[in-house]
Order: structure tokens, then sequence, then C-alpha cells
């Protein structure tokens, strides 16, 4: 008979996945302010009212957290809006 | 005229003369061609980072955004001599407009309104020209 003894594994967390991640997205000078709203409606599927709260928050404080959540999907995200020519970013919460 | 206008049929027409044509040509070959122009004014917006608090960001996610500009923008060139576009194509114009818009923004450090405000003589045509198409076409998109 044969004793079968399990393996020692050391197994390695990454602790930032389970942080939070916010998508940020940077006030520019040329964006018209219609474009931002739609581009917040088709990426993350927001009613008009909460995107352009967004848009004028973007405007008015210069950035805005348009969304959190894993860091997969943010980075998701940020390519989408990328993609679409809006300065976005992402950042882990503190 | 409006430059778009969203028909009764749902489809959003193009209202642009010889010239305009020719421009939106030339917009949407410069962000097809961006791609492997390493040095233009185009590159380093396409190429941004996007999360700079790592040390690199994810090889996955750079060769998406690639891939999904680079699509967008030859959709768009495909259908830039079109009178009539469905609203996905009309979006590809928007995308690769905007993509061009802030590119040039950016390469010449216009961050701010207050850069904005200095831009002078055929870049500030060029700028307000693109601006006009993506809100043109926002605006035929959202009615």
């Amino acid at each position: 008979m044969t004793t079968i003894t399990s393996p020692h594994i050391d197994t390695v967390v990454d602790h930032q996945l389970d942080k939070v991640w916010k998508v940020i997205v940077l006030d520019d000078p040329v964006t018209p302010m219609l474009v931002v709203t739609m581009v917040f409606q088709k990426v993350f599927g927001y009613p008009k009212e909460k995107a352009e709260f967004l848009m004028l928050t973007v405007h008015h404080e210069g950035r805005a957290i348009v969304w959190s959540g894993e860091r997969e999907r943010a980075e998701h995200f940020c390519v989408a809006l990328h993609s679409h020519g809006l300065l976005a970013t992402v950042e882990q919460e503190d | 005229m409006r430059p778009f206008r969203r028909r009764r049929d749902g489809q959003i027409a193009v209202n642009l003369n010889d010239a305009g044509r020719d421009f939106v040509r030339h917009v949407f070959r410069e962000i097809v061609a961006a791609e492997y122009d390493d040095d233009g004014v185009i590159h380093p917006v396409i190429y941004a980072r996007i999360t700079p608090g790592l040390d690199h960001d994810d090889p996955t996610r750079l060769f998406e955004r690639q891939q999904e500009v680079s699509s967008v923008a030859q959709r768009a060139l495909q259908t830039c001599d079109d009178d009539l576009l469905n609203d996905s194509d009309a979006w590809a114009w928007l995308r690769t407009i905007q993509v061009a818009l802030r590119s040039h923004a950016f390469g010449r450090d216009i961050r701010t309104a207050q850069d904005y405000q200095q831009v002078e003589g055929d870049l500030r045509v060029y700028l307000e020209s693109l601006q006009y198409l993506a809100w043109g076409l926002a605006r035929a998109l959202s009615s």
C-alpha cells in the first residue's frame, strides 16, 4: 500500500486583485461635450442623465471616476475609452 | 446645412462636398497608417499608458486597443464615400475623427483651454474642422 502525501504548495496571493480599481477620465480642451456624454452612454450603458453628470464633472473638476470594480474590467473599459478618443487611465483605490 | 442628418428610415445622411470627403478620407488614412508610424503625432495617444501605477501594461490590453483603433479606422475608410451610414458605421467615423482630434491636440501640447486659445492658423482650422465633424456625428447619432 502506498501512502500518498499531498505536496506542500506555496501559494502567492496577488492582493492587487482584492482592491477596487477606478477608471478615470481626464479633461481635454478639444473634445466636444456631447461626444463625451455619448461615449459614456455607449461604453458603460449609462443613462443620459448620469453620462451628462459625469461629463460635467470631467469638465469642471478636470477628472472624474467613471467606473470602479475589478482590475480586468477597469482596463477593458479604459481601452474602450481610448479607442473612442477619450483621455482615460486606471488607478487602484487607496 | 448640417454635415450629418438622421433620416426617417434611421440611416444617417452624409452632406459633405468633395473637399469634405477628401478631408475625412485624409483623417481616416492617417489613423490607419498610425499603427506603423512610431514617430507620428497619433502614435503616442494610441499607445498611451493604461495603468500607470503598474510597471507595465497588460500586453493583451495593448493588443486589444491597437486592434480596436485600427479596425475601426479601416471601417471608416471603407465607408468614406458612402452617402448613407448606419449607426455602426457612423460610430466608426466618430471614433476615428475623435482619435485624430485628441491626438493632434495632445501631440502639440494642447492640454488646457488656455493652450487651445493660443492655437492659430492652419492647426486651429484643422482642429475646429474635426470638432465640427465629431459634434455633427454625435448630434445625428443622438437624434
